[in-house]
């Protein structure tokens, strides 16, 4: 029953190209294998004076012995009247022209499909924005494909053509709102997609667009820079020599390394990818790797499409638009999980995304939806393709063979874990008439978007500071009050003006300076240093803030020459400090010879280094208050420590806390950043802004706290969040910040 | 097509195209909408005006402290609360007008008022809600190269600012826009400042341009006290940071440099002459023990004489050197003497000077945004007036489908009708569809030509934009890239048009050299460009560059 196929659909891409047709025998789309085994062929030429230009693998062999012949990225210059290579030049549609022909020679020839006869009708995609599409680039397509021999011609934008795919393979009613983020080689594009009257049309108030500095060759580029540095370094001149000459496939055997590292979703690179370049052998490591793909790649694109995935739900009024992760570097690694951590969006991936536009352009005009027709229509061939599009789609989607059997369609590979619910999707009855398709998939996954913060009131924080003001002065004096009513009033403001510049950016800059006073303490904290004049060491507990008022002993006058009994009993307890094996009794030295010498300034700083590195050695216990009920919480679905950890630690030690931390059983670990977010509540009238759980056990300045997540393209930065007004900051690591472990 | 190789043919060819666009857009139903948007951009104002460097960040960052830095005077009122409540421009005055500020109030009405009473617009003061901005005004060398414009600080405690700051960045402001940015963050950078800077560069820049008009500045570095700070010489520490943060935002800035607005003034100030006397001569004179006192803590700094051995300025004097000098200036200044052994004044005042980074900072200004204003300006023109064409191209895309689809039916019908030789009213069945099919073909066609119209003025707009940008990242590019040979250099240099932008100057040939000599020596660069531009070649992408840019040469020669 199935008769040859005579039509075929190519994907001429910035770095290769694609063909696909639809295969008669199972009804599905099918790739043609252009290369040796492979699906692709690279979209290169070589010119030569006198000699017919060479194109494919043939082009890419050349190019390796004379660069200057070659024509790269000939997708972006076909607007171009002609281009050059050396002293040569040729019109991009005759160079277009040629590949076509190329292919279309080869399928007939080769594929069975086609019944040994050269198919006639060609489906070109073309991007949807950027200098690769747009009416005159339409022409130039028409024009090449006509002059290839196809007498019918037929173009689709790339982004509505994966659309086609997808709703046919995921079996999927088409949702209303479709954001397509193809990833190519080259470029990467962002098309949203509207359902009008049965068809997927750009949605006009959100025109697509993309970036055309980022893609899968600008990383393996970058890779190779990384092994030439290696080089470099390394002085080896034979290896460089090596480099150079074979620079075209190092870059090949690079893409493959890339590729199989994404694919094994960054474990390890295989020892055989080591590179061998005369004597010396380069291996990259996982890490490097994954940097690379991360600064060159997953940021780039994150960026660009999270501001169009913004500008897409505020125009369209969808929450949680359907996502598609199209083309060859869509396996990028991470970038589906940065999609998801930063643009908020969760993209779905099917067994034939890599190439999904060639594939949709097979079924084009098949499909249960209709794509461009011929945007150039002679007046023959209008007339013979325009048969009422309504009946051709109701046709189509009955004759559809029976793709909707779970038990088949769970054997495929479906990338990631969303195979449930794809089935799920499947298993919807075919629609007969898409345009009345129920939406319910769409609507299920949209969120609200949370509440809008409320306004912050200045004269709170004020209030604030009178009050820890207050509580000041009755410990310490009425000299404080003085110094506190000069820090609030602004009262000189030439001389002041500095002073309280830098109070406050040292009690933003210098958190971990002080244990966990309140923001009033710690800006007052140096001058009442200076002028109480008690003897003895205060301790005193303001509030939930732990507050160790250290005041100077008298200035009472000591002999500068003669040293009294007591003075010479401190040096003797001093040098003895200076020679203890351990902080504690250091700081115990420390503490008997400033009991004999009060006068020893030096003393006073030494014990304040020994006090902090025996703070940094005390183990850690979790700090419980006294007024709750038990030592964990409950909330948006994790327990959480109660209280935080007793001391604040650096980041690496932050982790091994947790780890170790055996508080109602173990199990426990640093938040994640999206966790620790969760935590956040802005909606409370004075800092600390967090859940009101948590409050009773937060203090209400210097309230960062660590997440796990290492910070984006720095090796020694993490994330965290301070909770004081609730803003998240990548922290230097070897800050000290407070933890609070989840599990 | 005609590619724009001068800075001045640029401007133009953007001009043309912003101007051609409102009468292309009007000439449908579906665009003449955007045309008034597009005309709402005052596009010539926004070329003709001053340039302009906002001063944008977060709230306490340091903003006005660092302007003020780089006007050289103490203008913009600074505090230890989120003093800047409005945006306030500083411009260019010879001088009456510089003892007062003036007012736009939000009536639209201005007035002049004292510098003293500038109380009533900081924080949340009296008048701070009815005023749109403020116009402070100096006779400072660097506002006559462009105007400088503070904001309130983002992430606001008082939403009011918090507005103020977005609608200025956004270009909404009544007051004007900003060409260029510098963003001013803190040592620890926060997770928004990634997004106010992508945000501007929305606006501001094409997808995947370069960075050109935004520079990150690290302020209130002197405050870090801790970690690698302590015994690390505080420059190659803040430079350490600053790549750090550079590699977190390159997709933002150009560049990330420290710079201490508060180094700058205490080091420009005068009345500080005896202070910084007393730091030397502390630093020179005083033993390894006191000196660790002394840069323990301000309260131990101010201890009382005799706690120290000697060699140490008595107490009053240290009191007034911090009355003078911000504490955290004091210690960076005594450990710099003292590990440096600055035994002078004007040896530790020119290094505190340097360590500011403000000169450093005004050059790169210079060299990053002044000298390119005119293609900033161009560029940002051309972002503004880009989304209006893409969203016309889009609409006139579906308007063309749909049209196409009527013609459809309508063919089909005609066949389906001479199928049927004797359809009741067949007559007059023909005529309506004939009318109806010819209607639509007119209509197809006036789409089409205006698509092509549009598609070819904004292809035009944006090859000029992409050559002249990668003009300047590849400048940037060889700049920084090791490797290269000075003779490749600097012809590579010259070809990005380093050395003037007429083509004759990219070839390094004077500008009456004969159209032969131009020709070939185009064409023999050219091949010397396309042998190295390889895929993987060292250096590939930026001869790519050059390649691209000599056979685009080669065809305006021959045109």
């Amino acid at each position: 029953m199935p008769s040859p196929t005579a039509r075929i659909a190519i994907d001429f891409g910035t770095t290769r190209t694609k063909a696909a047709y639809l295969d008669p025998q199972t009804g599905r789309a099918r790739m043609v294998m252009l290369g040796h085994g492979v699906p692709t062929l690279p979209s290169l030429f070589f010119l030569e004076r006198g000699q017919p230009p060479l194109l494919g693998y043939e082009a890419e062999a050349w190019i390796e012995r004379e660069p200057a012949g070659a024509v790269r990225v000939l997708k972006r210059r076909l607007r171009e009247v002609r281009v050059r290579a050396g002293r040569t030049e040729i019109s991009p549609t005759e160079l277009l022209g040629l590949l076509l022909a190329r292919i279309r020679q080869r399928v007939g020839e080769e594929v069975t499909a086609f019944g040994g006869v050269m198919p006639d009708e060609v489906v070109l995609t073309l991007p949807a924005a950027g200098s690769g599409a747009g009416p005159n680039v339409e022409k130039v397509m028409h024009d090449a494909a006509k002059e290839a021999g196809f007498a019918k011609v037929t173009l689709v934008s790339e982004p509505e053509a994966a659309a086609l795919a997808y709703v046919r393979d995921a079996g999927a009613q088409a949702p209303d709102l479709l954001v397509v983020l193809d990833c190519g080689g080259g470029t990467v594009d962002w098309t949203c997609l509207q359902r009008r009257e049965g068809r997927l049309v750009p949605m006009t108030e959100c025109p697509p667009g993309g970036d055309d500095k980022v893609g899968g060759e600008f990383v393996d580029d970058e890779l190779l820079a990384v092994v030439r540095a290696r080089v470099d370094q390394s002085g080896d001149e034979a290896a460089a020599t090596e480099l150079e000459r074979r620079q075209e496939a190092l870059v090949g055997h690079l893409r493959g390394l890339r590729e199989r590292f994404c694919l094994g979703r960054g474990r390890q690179v295989a020892a055989g990818d080591a590179l061998h370049l005369g004597g010396l052998t380069v291996a990259l490591g996982a890490e490097e790797v994954r940097l690379v793909v991360e600064r060159r790649f997953v940021d780039q694109v994150c960026l660009g499409f999270g501001r169009y995935l913004e500008s897409v739900r505020r125009h369209g009024g969808v929450a949680e638009p359907t996502v598609l992760l199209v083309g060859g570097a869509a396996r990028m690694l991470g970038l589906r999980e940065a999609l998801q951590e930063r643009c908020g969006c969760r993209p779905v991936g099917w067994e034939e995304s890599d190439f999904a536009p060639v594939l949709g352009a097979a079924g084009v005009g098949v499909e249960g939806l209709r794509s461009a027709e011929d945007p150039m229509p002679r007046e023959e061939d209008t007339v013979e393709t325009a048969k009422p599009p309504t009946q051709k789609a109701s046709v189509a989607v009955e004759e559809q063979p029976a793709t909707d059997n779970p038990e088949a369609l769970a054997k495929e590979p479906v990338i990631d874990e969303r195979l449930p619910e794809m089935v799920a999707l499947r298993q919807v009855p075919p629609q007969h008439k898409p345009a009345e398709g129920d939406d319910s998939t769409l609507t299920a996954r949209a969120s609200e978007t949370p509440g809008k913060a409320a306004p912050r009131r200045r004269w709170m924080w004020i209030a604030l500071v009178l009050v820890g003001a207050t509580l000041l002065a009755h410990q310490a004096g009425r000299v404080l009050a003085e110094i506190m009513a000069r820090v609030i009033t602004q009262a000189d403001a030439s001389q002041t003006q500095w002073e309280r510049e830098v109070e406050t950016s040292v009690a933003e800059a210098a958190p971990a300076a002080a244990p966990a006073p309140a923001v009033v303490v710690d800006a007052a904290a140096a001058p009442v240093q200076q002028l109480v004049p008690t003897a003895d060491v205060v301790e005193r507990s303001v509030g939930e803030s732990d507050v160790t008022v250290v005041p100077a002993e008298a200035a009472a006058p000591h002999g500068p020459v003669e040293l009294s009994d007591a003075q010479k009993e401190a040096v003797k307890l001093a040098s003895l400090a200076e020679k203890a094996s351990t902080a504690k009794l250091r700081v115990l030295y420390l503490k008997k010879a400033i009991e004999k010498d009060p006068g020893e300034r030096q003393y006073k700083t030494a014990l304040r280094k020994a006090e902090a590195d025996l703070e940094a050695q005390t183990p850690v216990v979790a700090k419980q208050a006294p007024d709750v009920a038990g030592p964990t919480v409950k909330i948006n679905g994790h327990e959480w420590q109660r209280g935080d950890a007793e001391r604040r630690m650096d980041w690496t030690e932050a982790k091994a806390y947790c780890a170790e931390l055996n508080l109602a059983g173990g199990g426990w670990r640093l938040p994640t950043l999206e966790e620790l977010k969760g935590l956040i509540d802005k909606g409370q009238p004075t800092s600390p802004s967090i859940v009101t759980a948590l409050r009773a056990t937060t203090p209400s300045a210097f309230s960062g706290y660590w997440s796990g997540a290492h910070a984006l393209s720095a090796l020694d930065q993490a994330w965290g969040v301070d909770f004081s007004w609730g803003n998240s900051y990548f922290y230097d690591d070897w800050r000290k910040n407070r933890v609070r472990c989840v599990r | 097509m005609r590619l724009a190789f001068t800075l001045d043919d640029y401007q133009r060819a953007v001009e043309s195209f912003a101007r051609r666009l409102p009468d292309l857009l009007a000439r449908t139903s579906e665009t003449a909408d955007l045309a008034v948007d597009v005309e709402r951009l005052a596009i010539a104002e926004t070329l003709r005006a001053r340039f302009t460097v906002a001063v944008v960040g977060q709230m306490r960052a340091g903003k006005s402290t660092l302007l003020n830095a780089l006007i050289g005077r103490d203008l913009a009122p600074t505090g230890i609360t989120e003093t800047t409540a409005t945006v306030n421009w500083f411009r260019w005055d010879p001088g009456e007008r510089t003892q007062a500020f003036r007012v736009h109030w939000a009536d639209g009405s201005e007035a002049d008022f004292p510098l003293a009473a500038i109380a009533d617009w900081l924080h949340a003061g009296a008048h701070t809600a009815t005023t749109r901005w403020l116009d402070f005004f100096s006779s400072s060398a660097f506002l006559q190269t462009a105007f400088l414009v503070d904001t309130p600080g983002t992430r606001s405690t008082l939403d009011r600012h918090e507005q103020a700051a977005h609608s200025f960045v956004e270009g909404e402001a009544a007051s004007g826009r900003a060409d260029a940015i510098l963003y001013v963050v803190n040592p620890v950078a926060r997770e928004s400042d990634r997004d106010l800077l992508a945000q501007f560069g929305d606006l501001t820049r094409m997808a995947g341009a370069s960075v050109h008009n935004s520079i990150a500045v690290v302020q209130k570095w002197e405050h870090l006290d801790q970690g690698p700070w302590q015994s690390a010489d505080p420059e190659a520490e803040i430079a350490r940071k600053c790549a750090h943060m550079f590699e977190q935002l390159r997709t933002q800035v150009a560049a990330v440099v420290p710079a201490s607005g508060m180094l700058a003034r205490c080091a420009a100030d005068p009345a500080n002459g005896p202070a910084w006397e007393v730091l030397a001569r502390m630093a020179a004179q005083c033993d390894d023990d006191d000196f660790e006192v002394l840069t323990d803590s301000e309260d131990l700094f101010c201890e009382a004489d005799e706690v120290f051995a000697g060699g140490v300025p008595s107490q009053l004097e240290r009191q007034a050197v911090v009355r003078q000098i911000p504490w955290p200036a004091v210690r960076l200044s005594l450990r710099e003497a003292r590990r440096r052994r600055l035994g002078d004044a004007a040896a530790l005042l020119g290094r505190v000077r340097a360590l500011s980074g403000i000169d450093a900072l005004a050059q790169l200004l210079g060299e990053r945004f002044l000298k390119q204003a005119a293609l900033i300006k161009a560029n940002t023109v051309l972002r503004r007036a880009w989304l209006p064409c893409q969203v016309a191209l889009a609409r006139l895309g579906a308007t063309d489908q749909h049209l196409r689809d009527e013609l459809g039916h309508c063919q089909a019908l005609r066949q389906r009708l001479a199928a049927v030789a004797d359809a009741p009213l067949r007559g007059e069945l023909d005529v309506f569809v004939s009318a109806r099919e010819l209607e639509l073909r007119a209509a197809v066609q006036r789409v089409r030509e205006l698509r092509a119209d549009l598609d070819q003025v904004r292809e035009e707009a944006l090859r000029n934009h992409e050559a002249l940008d990668g003009d300047l990242r590849t400048i940037g590019l060889l700049l920084e890239t090791p490797g290269l040979s000075p003779a490749e250099r600097g012809m590579a240099l010259q070809v990005c048009g380093r050395q003037g932008h007429a083509i004759a100057s990219r070839l390094g040939l004077p500008a009456d050299a004969p159209m032969a000599v131009l020709v070939e020596t185009a064409e023999e660069r050219l091949a010397w460009a396309q042998a190295r531009s390889g895929r993987g070649a060292r250096h590939g992408p930026i001869f790519a560059h050059i390649a691209e840019r000599l056979g685009q040469m080669l065809e305006a020669l021959e045109a």
